[in-house]
């Protein structure tokens, strides 16, 4: 089974999610059966995978806001040595969620819900198709293949366990969804002994039958080509957490339009900037998304997003923190000073930091209402206080609105 | 009525030329959202300030899009007749994976490779630590009329100790101290109909490189410049840039599939670049006339496709054909063509009159852009049953293997 949300909704668009997360491959290094090193390339277990899937199908059935369209289906398929059982944050008809059985993201049964999946949209309606992938991934030139559970279960046909995913998306493009979202999250490091130029793997759809003219698709890739993607163990992903963040009124925007909304673009500048202030490696973003995209709508609220809200600091993780700094606090509209009230009081806010390689700004992170005003309050050991002027917080980050140094 | 002087800044700049931005200024209520109608998209470049004048006092937000996909914000309070000056460093928190040891050219007005623009030359910067490198500049000889060029360069990867290049042009040795650039110089002067290559050897490797030059632009013909730089850790690289701010940023957001950022730059430029080019016959004249960049055009109409709403009316779509049938020499043309003819296909009997195009975008040879190879590769998904597409998908494979996907000119490397 991986129809784990289905309802028909009556409105002109209607969003199907297909979610693939692959975290147990038993054919790879680690996996219990045997591994044919030649095939396998030192490929090993995941951690992040099936726990993005699970938290991005989360969002999707829990978190997905539109006024114009409805969530109308998510497939989830998932490998995942610790369960193979999902429960939805909600159902459609409103009963109490119940656990279900997943099945294997093995390639055969990609193919069968891949198919079933685009076959849902509709042509003479303005519908949203998204696929989302988590698992190994190799590219070779502009070939990119995604490894399913059972890859190099063969040892002589190891893509037999996998899929292209470039003649996929050549594929989609004359298929019946006006809109088209691909989220690939996983390495695009190069392994031509694995994927060679002869090499041609499953397109998962094949003809399409009829033709459409082409559609608008937005495909973000979690790295560029060459570069390996990265997920802290036992959480979701850097790239996805950055997603559900974004998709999660990171990206929403009103400074045009009367709505708060999110679209292709913003969805890809917020992802941008959230994994900027990610963690780092080497010094750097251990990675850098990629993204080839049409621009057009995603989301639109009917009131403004709750957004995360940052105050950056100077300081980082490895310098001395700055003892002095006794309280933050933030208060909506009015100052303080004059009369405003704090909605948000960190005091003594150094004293649970952990060590860790996250940057400063996180430790003082707030979620609060997109579009309002706010101010900042910032009290020293010497009893000074410092008082920020008024700033509108906007996605990501509130655009830094609010500085401290 | 008041102005704001914008100054972009890049603190890693390091040797990416002069290259031109998107930016957004809006003036913001004190809701902090955008006054109706105060909204303006300009082009703003790492050579010289933009000056935005009449616009009206108050909160101004100012946003500058990087080829990243990220965002640089500014705010800035204009006083009434007041000119506030803004600076604003668009250098990633990524650190750049190389480092150039050569004092880079000063970037003057945008006008770096003035002194080589108005010669038949272009130059290669070589750090003095690579010095024993080769560089070998050329044209790639006879054209295949089935298989362009793609089978060349397909021998040459499996053979790379063999030579690439025909008719090669003269690479002179650097005429003033180790950072000053090497020129290479054609007999008989660049012209656009035989595409220019360059080869670079160094420790075991070779890459070669797609050269964009002559780089026409309507204002003065400019060269491209390749330029060879160490990375860190050890080894080295190449790239090849065009010294035309408006195209390297265009360039730059294409080579990282910001195909829509890149169309907002047009759009925002487009007076420079094409005239108006929503009216098609105002690009055609351009086109025609030869004082446009048809390089330029084919980045703009990768761009353009890429991005395009296909619901919405598409003025410059027999602006594209024209690309392909004007200037046979630029395969990139062919390939935007087919795959607009593809894209556009409803039925069967559609797709399989696209097919001649397709044909006719393999003989045209290798693209001059990398994003070129890859749309080629998914215009033939759609032909694969076909005995000589196959062959053509596992030749044109092979080279992609060999790419450099970092650069926005095609270059193919090889140790």
């Amino acid at each position: 089974m991986s129809l784990v949300y289905f309802c028909e909704p009556e409105t002109d668009q209607r969003v199907h999610a297909l979610i693939i997360g692959v975290s147990e491959y038993p054919h790879l290094e680690g996996g219990g059966a045997p591994a044919v090193a030649d095939v396998t390339g030192g490929m090993r277990q995941l951690q992040s995978p099936a726990k993005s899937a699970r938290a991005l199908s989360d969002w999707f059935i829990g978190g997905y806001r539109h006024t114009h369209a409805e969530l109308a289906t998510v497939d989830l398929l998932l490998s995942d040595a610790n369960s193979t059982e999902y429960t939805a944050p909600r159902t459609p008809t409103g009963a109490a969620p119940q656990a279900r059985h997943i099945d294997y993201a093995s390639r055969q049964n990609i193919v069968d819900s891949a198919i079933a999946w685009k076959d849902r949209a509709r042509a003479d309606a303005n519908d949203l198709l998204v696929f989302y992938f988590c698992g190994h991934g190799l590219s070779n030139g502009f070939q990119f293949g995604l490894l399913a559970r059972d890859f190099g279960k063969v040892a002589n046909r190891p893509w037999d366990g996998g899929f292209s995913f470039d003649r996929f998306l050549a594929r989609m493009e004359k298929t019946a969804a006006a809109r088209q979202l691909f989220f690939v999250d996983a390495c695009r490091v190069g392994a031509e002994q694995i994927l060679d130029p002869q090499t041609q793997p499953d397109d998962l759809i094949g003809r399409s039958f009829p033709l459409y003219e082409g559609r608008k698709q937005a495909v973000y890739y979690s790295a560029q080509p060459g570069e390996a993607s990265y997920g802290k163990r036992g959480e979701c992903t850097l790239f996805t957490a950055a997603l559900i963040q974004a998709l999660d009124g990171g990206a929403a925007d009103d400074s045009l339009t009367e709505d708060w909304k999110t679209d292709t673009n913003s969805l890809n500048r917020a992802i941008s900037a959230i994994l900027e202030f990610g963690p780092e490696l080497n010094g750097e973003p251990p990675q850098s998304p990629q993204v080839l995209l049409s621009p057009f709508e995603l989301m639109r609220y009917e009131e403004a997003p709750i957004v995360p809200l940052y105050v950056t600091t100077a300081w980082h993780e490895g310098d001395d923190p700055p003892d002095e700094v006794q309280r933050i606090e933030i208060c909506r509209e009015a100052m303080m000073s004059h009369g405003g009230r704090a909605i948000v009081d960190w005091s003594n806010p150094w004293a649970a930091v952990q060590v860790c390689g996250w940057h400063a700004p996180s430790r003082f992170g707030s979620r609060l209402t997109a579009g309002d005003r706010y101010s900042l309050r910032v009290t020293f050991g010497t009893g000074e206080r410092v008082e920020m002027k008024l700033k509108a917080l906007r996605p990501p980050f509130g655009n830094r609105a609010i500085e401290y140094v | 009525m008041s102005s704001l002087q914008l100054e972009l800044t890049n603190s890693d700049l390091g040797p990416k030329p002069n290259m031109g931005f998107v930016a957004e200024i809006s003036r913001r209520d004190e809701s902090g959202k955008t006054v109706p109608g105060e909204l303006r998209r300009v082009t703003v470049t790492t050579s010289e300030p933009t000056i935005i004048s009449q616009i009206n006092p108050g909160n101004w937000e100012v946003r500058v899009f990087t080829p990243q996909g990220g965002v640089v914000n500014r705010d800035v309070t204009v006083g009434e007749g007041s000119q506030e000056r803004v600076q604003v460093d668009i250098a990633s928190k990524r650190r750049r994976p190389v480092s150039s040891t050569f004092a880079v050219p000063r970037i003057d007005g945008g006008r770096k490779t003035r002194s080589f623009g108005q010669k038949a030359v272009f130059p290669v910067f070589v750090p003095a630590s690579l010095q024993s490198s080769s560089v070998e500049a050329g044209s790639l000889g006879m054209h295949d009329p089935v298989w362009g060029d793609w089978r060349l360069l397909g021998e040459w990867l499996a053979h790379p100790t063999q030579p690439l290049l025909q008719e090669s042009f003269r690479v002179a040795p650097a005429d003033s101290g180790p950072d000053a650039p090497r020129e290479v110089s054609a007999p008989n002067g660049f012209s656009e109909e035989t595409r220019t290559f360059a080869v670079a050897k160094s420790r075991g490797k070779r890459r070669a490189h797609f050269v964009a030059t002559p780089w026409k632009n309507h204002a003065e013909p400019r060269h491209a410049l390749i330029q060879i730089v160490e990375r860190q850790g050890g080894g080295w690289t190449s790239h090849v840039s065009v010294d035309d701010p408006l195209y390297a940023g265009l360039i730059g957001y294409l080579a990282v599939g910001a195909a829509s950022t890149a169309v907002e730059l047009i759009q925002s430029s487009q007076a420079q670049i094409f005239g108006d080019y929503a009216g098609a016959a105002i690009s055609l004249d351009l086109l025609r006339e030869k004082r446009s960049s048809p390089l330029g055009a084919c980045a703009a109409a990768y761009a353009l496709v890429a991005s395009a709403d296909r619901a919405d009316a598409m003025p410059w779509r027999p602006w594209v054909s024209n690309l392909a049938e004007w200037f046979d020499w630029i395969p990139d043309g062919a390939i935007i063509e087919a795959r607009c003819r593809i894209l556009a296909a409803r039925t069967q009997e559609d797709l399989d009159a696209c097919r001649p195009f397709v044909l006719n975008a393999i003989a045209r040879g290798v693209p001059s852009y990398t994003v070129g190879i890859g749309w080629l590769l998914q215009i033939l998904v759609h032909f694969d049953e076909d005995k000589f597409i196959q062959s053509a998908i596992a030749l044109i494979r092979l080279v992609a293997s060999k790419l450099d996907m970092a650069e926005p000119f095609t270059t193919v490397e090889i140790e």
